[in-house]
């Protein structure tokens, strides 16, 4: 009969774990791909007559490129790398968004500071808004292709390089590249090339996106377990995958629609846990909220920046900076106050893969927070998933009597009115409104701004991912998310507190009745 | 006053009990734990085990309808309002006074009234109530896919606790109350061993107890069939007879207990009997084995069974002696 007992008491459980059967944590990508880190050219470009020459200038180059890489021009002008602008349909109507005329809480907008910003551009020149995207000249083909790692575009030069030794902000020394040496040995880029422009974003490194910053060059595995140097070593093409040109991925804060990106799912094909309900969870759950647990974790990202405080003077007359003791800056004259967060918990939110934004002719309401992008999506939006994000904070310029947001002149000589040559809001209003061809009533002030930053990098290793009770618990990652119910974050008190009653009641009336019994001597 | 041991409960049931109260209690420490009152497993190894009990859960409840199905165990359950008052005033009054149960367990009827109502209870709203709303939680995501959306997953969850709270509530009761048996520890016993004592009903007294008297008496007794055959026969009987063994007798006609010239007297008697008369009592002259003669006491009643008369039974008490010390006198 015992026998029996444990037998069927086996066999129980043996059918119970059998219909949920799940073993071990996660199931590890083992694909066998080509990654393009082992990549080498099948043409030794120094031995190409083309380029067995002195380059005058970066257009000449352009065009020894063009010369064998012919119609590779087309491509290049088709992509958002050089339009910096794609059409979307926003509300049935269809408007040209990107960085050329998106409104952000950085350094706010592109008008009338072009030679600054487009030192980003994949081209030569664009110092105004006259700039020829047609010009085939104009092409950097270099600044992705090198790889000396000596080619480097002046940050006020429009998108050039110098042609002399030049000093910036009186401190980082630029040098004329040495075309034929770089021109000899291109090849495909390399996370440095991406990195160039992608991880200094803002104005300084890890300024942006918090996690795309220089630590990525050569990160651990701690850092991010795909592009680590003692891991797979992947480069951003690796997965940002290219053809024609086209460099698969785009960011939210500058696009609003859910195509051309880079998904998790491209390689890690599902099912990627062996824990059924933990891959249940992708299901509203977007990878990167458990795989990226922080961001910022090797250098600090900025999360506040106050336009409103800047233009402040010592008594001296000269412009004040404050840095920290970790050698931040919490205050620069030319642009306010700034807040930097290192190993940053993202904040969480629900996202369909649409976003909209606060373009510079929408009307705004002032009294409220402006989200110059906001993420679409809700429990009740079946699409939607559960994201982690950056949010960049701060306050910045806007038109109190149009209500609208302002594109302010920041740079520029001095007579072109730019603010941080003048320090003159009114006038760096009026100047950049102009330029972008908008009204300005001639009275500013300042609003707070939000920008969502959806987080794609830094992914840990498997071991570091969220447990269950960074979100399972009472005081859950995901206590903004108030729309839907979440087991061990959420209950009914009142249930709860009635429940603890009925028990209470049951033990309680248990140990009297039994007193009684024992004080009675009844049986 | 009179207890017998029995087997009170089989081995599948006690299985499917000890089985079930490890599976609840597991269920609600793991539960609760998702639910976020405490760490004790690990939040994802709670998960994990709820749900591996869950399923195991139900594989124990289908085995259990089953049985309950199969044995007619089910009738156990059917709620009873007779005796309710009664029990709750031996709870609330009787058992400080160490006065009877006012229920008796039998293993037709092993369970009180207020213990029918409550495990039917649990039978037929709480456990079901659980183990749907339990499994639509697991398989919320799934059964939203294919459009089987019953409630929202908070509606879901709040139902579960609150059954949760219920189950936990009652097993506290449940192994209180289990003291409560002739001993403290006596019904626990019980469920581990399967059996108990049980107190006896006086019809119960008297069914075991009749057979015992009848055949253990001084007194003779006999069994006539209709046709006045002798059916059967006790061991004073064939004392006073003189015969060693019931083989000598039985399946002979009982006119071989009387001289000749009594017989239709005997016969005479068994159709007054089997007319459904009784004979309170009568002295008669019998002959015994080898024509032993001797006198006793005879009483004479007709046997029923199956509300038919069958045949006639009665007592004897041997006359003999006291018809010596007559003659001696």
């Amino acid at each position: 009969m015992k026998k029996l007992f444990l037998l069927s008491l086996l066999s129980l459980f043996l059918t119970g774990s059998l219909l949920t059967a799940r073993e071990g944590q996660t199931i590890l990508y083992t694909g066998k791909r080509e990654l393009k880190a082992a990549h080498k050219p099948s043409t030794d470009h120094s031995k190409l007559k083309e380029l067995q020459k002195s380059f005058s200038s970066p257009e000449e180059v352009t065009m020894a490129c063009e010369s064998c890489h012919t119609e590779r021009h087309r491509e290049i002008m088709a992509t958002n790398h050089w339009t910096w602008s794609r059409p979307v349909v926003i509300d049935g109507k269809e408007i040209d968004l990107g960085k050329k005329n998106i409104i952000n809480n950085f350094c706010i907008a592109l008008t009338s500071n072009e030679p600054r910003c487009t030192s980003c551009h994949i081209g030569y020149g664009w110092k105004d808004g006259n700039f020829d995207f047609s010009n085939r000249k104009k092409v950097d083909c270099l600044v992705c292709h090198d790889r000396t790692g000596t080619y480097k575009k002046f940050p006020t030069g429009a998108g050039y390089p110098v042609t002399k030794e030049t000093l910036f902000m009186g401190k980082k020394k630029f040098f004329p590249p040495d075309y034929t040496k770089i021109a000899q040995n291109v090849g495909i880029p390399t996370r440095d090339n991406c990195g160039t422009c992608h991880f200094f974003g803002g104005g300084g490194n890890n300024v942006k996106h918090g996690d795309l910053e220089k630590a990525l060059s050569k990160p651990s595995k701690d850092l991010d377990i795909h592009m680590a140097v003692d891991g797979e070593n992947m480069l951003c093409i690796d997965c940002h995958v290219t053809s024609k040109h086209n460099i698969k991925g785009k960011m939210y804060s500058v696009s609003s629609a859910d195509t051309n990106h880079v998904y998790c799912e491209s390689c890690h094909a599902a099912p990627v846990h062996a824990n059924s309900v933990l891959e249940e969870h992708s299901g509203r759950v977007a990878c990167q909220t458990c795989h990226i647990p922080t961001y910022a974790r090797a250098n600090p990202t900025k999360m506040w920046w106050d336009w409103s405080k800047a233009g402040r003077f010592d008594k001296n007359g000269k412009g004040i900076i404050i840095t920290n003791s970790k050698g931040e800056q919490d205050y620069n004259f030319m642009k306010g106050e700034f807040h930097w967060e290192k190993n940053v918990t993202p904040e969480y939110v629900w996202f369909n893969g649409t976003a909209r934004h606060t373009l510079v002719t929408d009307t705004i309401n002032p009294q409220k927070i402006i989200q110059l992008n906001r993420l679409e999506g809700s429990y009740a939006d079946r699409h939607a998933k559960i994201w982690p994000v950056k949010v960049m904070r701060g306050k910045q310029i806007y038109d109190v009597e149009y209500k609208t947001l302002i594109i302010p002149k920041l740079f520029g000589k001095k007579e072109s009115g730019a603010y941080w040559k003048n320090f003159d809001w009114n006038l760096a209003a009026a100047k950049g409104m102009e330029a972008a061809g908008l009204p300005y009533s001639g009275h500013y002030g300042f609003v707070q701004t939000e920008m969502y930053w959806p987080l794609n990098h830094m992914v840990t290793s498997a071991d570091k991912a969220l447990t269950c009770t960074e979100c399972h618990s009472r005081n859950s990652r995901l206590a903004a998310l108030t729309d839907f119910y979440l087991p061990g974050r959420d209950r009914n008190t009142t249930l709860d507190m009635l429940g603890m009653i009925l028990i209470l009641l049951a033990v309680g009336g248990s140990i009297t009745h039994g007193l009684i019994r024992l004080i009675t001597k009844s049986k | 006053m009179y207890t017998r041991k029995v087997k009170i409960y089989a081995g599948f049931e006690r299985f499917w009990h000890w089985t079930q109260a490890v599976l609840i209690i597991f269920l609600a420490l793991s539960g609760f734990e998702v639910h976020g009152v405490y760490t004790l497993f690990g939040y994802e190894k709670a998960v994990m085990w709820h749900d591996y009990a869950a399923w195991a859960f139900l594989v124990l409840i289908i085995f259990a309808i089953f049985w309950h199905i199969t044995t007619g165990a089910w009738r156990q359950y059917i709620p009873t309002t007779r005796f309710i008052k009664a029990q709750l005033d031996y709870y609330l009054f009787g058992i400080f006074r160490n006065a009877p149960h006012p229920t008796k367990k039998t293993t037709l009827s092993k369970l009180n009234p207020l213990q029918r109502l409550t495990y039917f209870g649990l039978k037929i709203l709480v456990i079901p109530v659980q183990v749907i709303s339990g499994f639509l939680y697991l398989y919320y995501h799934q059964t939203e896919q294919v459009g089987l959306h019953f409630a929202s997953l908070s509606g879901l969850a709040m139902l579960h606790t609150f059954g949760a709270f219920v189950l936990v509530a009652f097993i506290f009761m449940h192994i209180y109350l289990a003291t409560t048996g002739t001993t403290w520890i006596s019904n626990i016993k019980a469920m581990i061993s399967g059996w108990e004592e049980v107190e006896l009903s006086m019809d119960e007294v008297r069914a075991e107890a009749y057979p015992k008297v009848v055949r253990a008496s001084e007194m003779g007794y006999y069994f006539l069939d209709r046709d006045g055959y002798i059916r059967d026969v006790n061991a004073a009987w064939l004392r006073i007879y003189g015969y060693s063994s019931p083989e000598e007798v039985i399946g002979r006609h009982s006119s071989m207990t009387r001289k000749p010239e009594d017989a239709p007297a005997l016969r005479e008697m068994l159709e007054q009997v089997l007319a459904g008369q009784k004979i309170e009592s009568r002295i008669v002259e019998r002959v015994g084995r080898d024509g032993r003669p001797g006198r006793h006491l005879l009483t004479a009643h007709p046997v029923y069974i199956s509300d038919k008369i069958v045949g006639m039974a009665g007592f004897i008490v041997d006359e003999s002696k006291n018809i010596e010390q007559e003659a001696e006198r």
